[in-house]
């Protein structure tokens, strides 16, 4: 038996228990011999058993049948669950004058779905399009497709017979001037020399560019420009690297020539050692020779008195 | 097109200051090869050699000026002298060389250029002499301390100079 009621009590808390099986427990837990690991649960299910009338067993289908049926579909509508035939169901009720006090307040919103639907309710949108899509003779419906680049060639012939009568509605006066302008249009051909068009359109642009400077210009101004700027800045930079190299070349050569000696060898640096003290007791006998001459020049100056 | 003009501009300008670095080169190079000159060139490298070398013999003041020495080019003549100093003078930037010293002693021009890099790192130093027997070009590149050189002038041997002349009769 306790083994069972585990096993039932195991379903029930996954809710699995059927209600025969419920039934069971509930008689168990009001009997007199609940295990002691199972005190804790009777009063859960002896409230249950006092509450059995209200809830845990309710079948839902069951409650929605106890209810009126207007509450149903009510339900039902307000989860977008009714089909049409009940939402008619719905408007029959509310447009009647036996509504219950609790759907008072859904009056007014089924009242004017009720007029809604009268206004749509026979509304096929596939037979909209399918009425957009074929030939319309109406004006408006005619422009609305040429606006939106459908009008066939038929129907763009229809609008501008239209504008070119004379019984123009005031809304189409705009468009008159329009398709006037097309009807006669559409016999040209463009021949428009693309080609000048553009080259005269660049030269402009070419004449525009150049701002300030005045400078005559021939038809392909623009590409001219371009390559005389081109050769320009080739002919800077080839003399660029003309200088850069010529100058490059500017270093000193050792060569012996005449009596150049370039002292570079390893067994010339003392030679090279020498000559450098030389070089350098030159200097300071130039300089030395320099600051004599200001010495006693200073001390000639010494005996001038020129200030006072 | 005008900025890119301009830009070009900027460029061979400033390679063109640096070709007013090679004026005393081009000098050289003008007469290194003419026979009655006498040409001298101590390149950078010799000047590293001399402190590995000749490291025992060097005076220690001396050292003490050429190892900041990177160059050395003497060019010296006796033939027009007075036109060759001249010329000289013309065509030394003056934008490059600052006039350190002139001076006129007993017929004899002087003068002493230097390149600075700042304010006081010295690139090269001329020293110029003409006069109406010789002209002498002296080139010292590398950084000269001239408080030192005047140290020692007294202890450098002022009668060495004539070793430069006797090089010349090589």
């Amino acid at each position: 038996m306790k083994i069972n009621i585990n096993n039932l009590l195991e379903k029930y808390w996954n809710a699995e228990a059927s209600l025969q099986e419920e039934a069971e427990l509930r008689a168990y837990f009001s009997g007199s011999d609940v295990a002691p690991e199972h005190e804790q649960f009777r009063d859960l299910f002896s409230y249950f058993s006092v509450s059995r009338l209200q809830s845990t067993d309710l079948d839902v289908e069951e409650v929605l049948s106890s209810l009126s049926d207007i509450d149903a579909i009510l339900v039902k509508y307000w989860n977008a669950e009714t089909s049409v035939e009940e939402e008619r169901q719905l408007s029959e009720y509310f447009a009647g004058d036996s509504i219950a006090p609790e759907h008072e307040q859904f009056k007014d919103l089924f009242g004017y779905y009720d007029v809604l639907k009268a206004q749509t309710s026979s509304l096929d949108l596939n037979e909209l399009f399918e009425k957009h899509k074929t030939q319309d003779t109406d004006i408006d419906g005619l422009l609305e497709k040429y606006w939106n680049a459908e009008s066939s060639l038929e129907e763009e012939t229809v609008l501008r017979e239209y504008f070119s009568g004379g019984k123009v509605a005031q809304r189409h006066e705009a468009y008159r001037g329009m398709f006037g302008l097309f009807a006669s249009k559409a016999s040209e051909t463009c021949d428009l020399d693309v080609e000048k068009i553009l080259s005269e359109a660049e030269a402009e642009i070419g004449e525009r560019a150049i701002g300030s400077h005045v400078m005559p210009r021939a038809s392909k101004a623009k590409v001219f420009s371009l390559q005389r700027w081109a050769a320009g800045i080739a002919a800077v930079f080839v003399l660029g690297f003309a200088a850069i190299t010529v100058m490059d070349q500017a270093e000193p050569t050792t060569q012996y020539k005449g009596h150049a000696t370039v002292l570079d060898d390893e067994a010339e640096a003392q030679e090279a050692y020498e000559i450098t003290k030389e070089a350098l007791a030159f200097l300071s006998k130039n300089m030395n020779k320099g600051s004599k001459t200001v010495v006693s020049s200073v001390s000639k100056a010494e005996k001038v008195k020129i200030f006072k | 097109m005008n900025k890119l003009f301009s830009l070009v501009v900027l460029l061979f300008l400033s390679l063109s200051v640096s070709a007013q670095d090679d004026a005393i080169d081009k000098f050289f190079e003008q007469y290194q090869d003419d026979e009655e000159f006498t040409m001298v060139y101590v390149s950078p490298k010799m000047f590293e050699m001399f402190t590995r070398i000749a490291g025992d013999e060097l005076d220690v003041e001396l050292k003490s000026i050429v190892k900041d020495l990177k160059g050395l080019k003497v060019l010296k003549t006796e033939t027009n002298a007075e036109q060759i100093y001249k010329d000289a003078v013309k065509r030394i930037p003056t934008k490059e060389y600052e006039i350190l010293m002139t001076a006129r002693d007993e017929g004899q021009n002087i003068k002493v250029l230097t390149k600075t890099q700042g304010e006081d790192v010295i690139e090269e130093l001329l020293l110029l002499v003409g006069g109406a027997d010789e002209f002498v070009l002296v080139s010292f590149v590398g950084n000269i301390n001239l408080n030192d050189l005047a140290r020692i002038a007294g202890k450098l041997d002022i009668d060495g100079v004539k070793h430069l002349e006797k090089l010349g009769q090589d």
